[in-house]
């Protein structure tokens, strides 16, 4: 049995002389990997982000209670008591007609002209409550809501679990499609790194030969084509992980400049260790997997 | 070292071996000679195991070939050293690597197979060539480095196919006289060649194949 630090030294050495031999070969399939794991890692990228902002958004737990154009300020009262008695919350603020129109020009700045032209505030004043954190969830936030609803003076109480659900099915939408692209591309990466291992193979042959006559066992001579394949596709992981973060600053950039609404929630971030290795790992397999396919051309040589 | 009990080698209707009986005890050197086609390389290609035989037993080193697994075809190869016509050189690596790479096949470490192979060129006299390429030695420099990659694990057994059929006769004569001190050293030769001439030079015992049988075991002034 030869030990593993030959081995792999063989193995590798051997692959790197390979590739270099076979540059431009290398090369494509390297490329073809990392296309694969742009497109993947890219839908990866943005539902990851989108969950973290799906997250966030989850963690504020604000309901908004709206009030009924009209409302005396008795009701406005009873509310902000009942509200406050209740001990599912954490504070809560009372936003008048003319903040709401307010803030609305704050956030919407190109819009804010938008107000002038109608004849009277449509934004209606308004509670903003943060729940606690043991009761940010579903059941309870419903619970809430409809308790506050059935209020004298309370037009609505809305709170952003309905509005997250959707999007989480986007987000999930999103990750499917990514799936299902992004395997399509490996698969054919997948299928170039074979071919071009393949290629290899044959122009190894007399030296896969001479290997086996001198006694070399299997995995000798099959580790070094196994070794190119994963050298293959660690370099396409390297290079997609590049080219992804070169398309996140970008992103980055691009809502900083945009000064959306959401900025406050939106944290644009790379990927975490996690997804980083999942990344690089599934360019390896890739690798592998084609150079296993191309072991039938290695089959067929003298034994 | 090599046991070979009523062995036969059938391709679909062509018989190439059939019914071969021999023995070459350890430390023999011997001739298999015959015409073209009369089934040297397939009796060798049986003998290290490239083939099995489609019937009869064929004992190499102590190991019965037509039981052995493929698993342990490797470790059986490393007992014997195989030298071809076609010298089987690497083309696109130096003299040196090409005898190197085979001791890092085995597993030796990178510095023992640098010395072996530095000591194996000494040896068969192409030191001085090893950093060049094989294309650009001479064909009886190239076999002088596949008998060094041969030796490489020391092995117990040297078969040769047509060593010396693309060289000529003066060169042909160093080989042979490289495969005399090797046989001198213990190591068993079986040298498969239809060159008459170099089997009489050397006066071994030689095994004469016609078409697929063996037919004599003959002395060297038999050998025509």
């Amino acid at each position: 049995m030869m030990r593993t630090d030959r081995y792999l030294r063989l193995c590798f050495g051997e692959a790197l002389r390979g590739l270099v031999g076979r540059r431009r070969a290398a090369a494509s399939a390297v490329m073809i990997i990392a296309l694969s794991l742009v497109v993947l890692g890219g839908f990866l990228l943005v539902s990851d982000n989108l969950n973290g902002l799906l997250h966030r958004w989850r963690e504020r737990g604000h309901v908004q209670v709206f009030l009924e154009p009209g409302f005396t300020v008795s009701q406005q009262q009873a509310a902000a008591d009942a509200i406050r008695e209740s001990p599912e919350i954490d504070s809560f603020r009372f936003l008048s007609a003319d903040q709401a129109a307010a803030q609305f020009r704050e956030d919407f700045q190109q819009l804010g002209d938008l107000l002038a032209f109608l004849e009277e505030n449509p934004l209606p004043a308004s509670f903003v409550i943060t729940v606690r954190e043991n009761f940010r969830n579903e059941g309870a936030l419903l619970s809430l809501a409809e308790g506050w609803e059935a209020m004298p003076g309370v037009d609505a109480a809305q709170y952003d679990l309905e509005v997250i659900r959707r999007l989480e099915l986007g987000v999930n939408g999103l990750r499917f499609v990514g799936a299902v692209l992004g395997g399509a591309v490996l698969i054919a990466a997948i299928i170039t790194t074979a071919n071009v291992i393949r290629v290899l193979v044959v122009a190894r042959r007399r030296e896969i030969i001479v290997l086996r006559l001198v006694g070399a066992t299997e995995s000798v001579v099959r580790g070094r084509f196994l070794a190119e394949g994963a050298i293959q596709g660690f370099l396409g992981g390297l290079f997609a992980l590049v080219v992804l973060y070169a398309i996140c600053r970008i992103g980055v950039s691009f809502v900083t400049v945009g000064g959306s609404p959401l900025l406050s929630l939106v944290e644009l971030q790379f990927f975490n260790v996690f997804l980083f290795a999942q990344l690089i790992g599934l360019g390896v397999a890739a690798g592998l997997i084609g150079a296993l396919l191309a072991f039938g051309a290695a089959d067929s040589l003298e034994q | 070292m090599i046991r070979c009990f009523h062995v036969a080698k059938r391709y679909g209707a062509i018989t190439a071996l059939r019914d071969i009986n021999f023995q070459i005890d350890q430390g023999e050197f011997v001739f298999l000679t015959g015409q073209s086609g009369a089934g040297k390389t397939t009796l060798l290609r049986l003998l290290y195991r490239a083939e099995l035989p489609t019937s009869g037993q064929l004992v190499v080193t102590g190991r019965n070939l037509a039981t052995m697994p493929r698993r342990q075809v490797p470790r059986f190869r490393r007992r014997l050293g195989l030298v071809f016509q076609d010298f089987k050189l690497i083309e696109d690596r130096v003299v040196f690597d090409n005898v190197a790479l085979a001791g890092l096949a085995v597993g030796f470490s990178f510095n023992e197979s640098q010395r072996r192979a530095s000591e194996l060129l000494r040896l068969v006299g192409v030191d001085g060539r090893a950093q060049l390429f094989p294309g650009q030695v001479s064909g009886g420099e190239q076999q002088r480095v596949a008998i060094a990659r041969a030796l490489m694990t020391a092995p117990q057994l040297l078969l040769a196919d047509e060593p010396t059929g693309n060289l000529d006769p003066k060169r042909a004569n160093e080989i042979m006289r490289i495969f005399h001190a090797i046989n001198r050293t213990g190591t068993t030769v079986l040298v498969a060649t239809h060159d008459a001439d170099l089997i009489g030079a050397m006066g071994r015992r030689t095994m004469i194949l016609e078409a697929g049988r063996l037919d004599t075991l003959a002395v060297p002034s038999q050998v025509s």
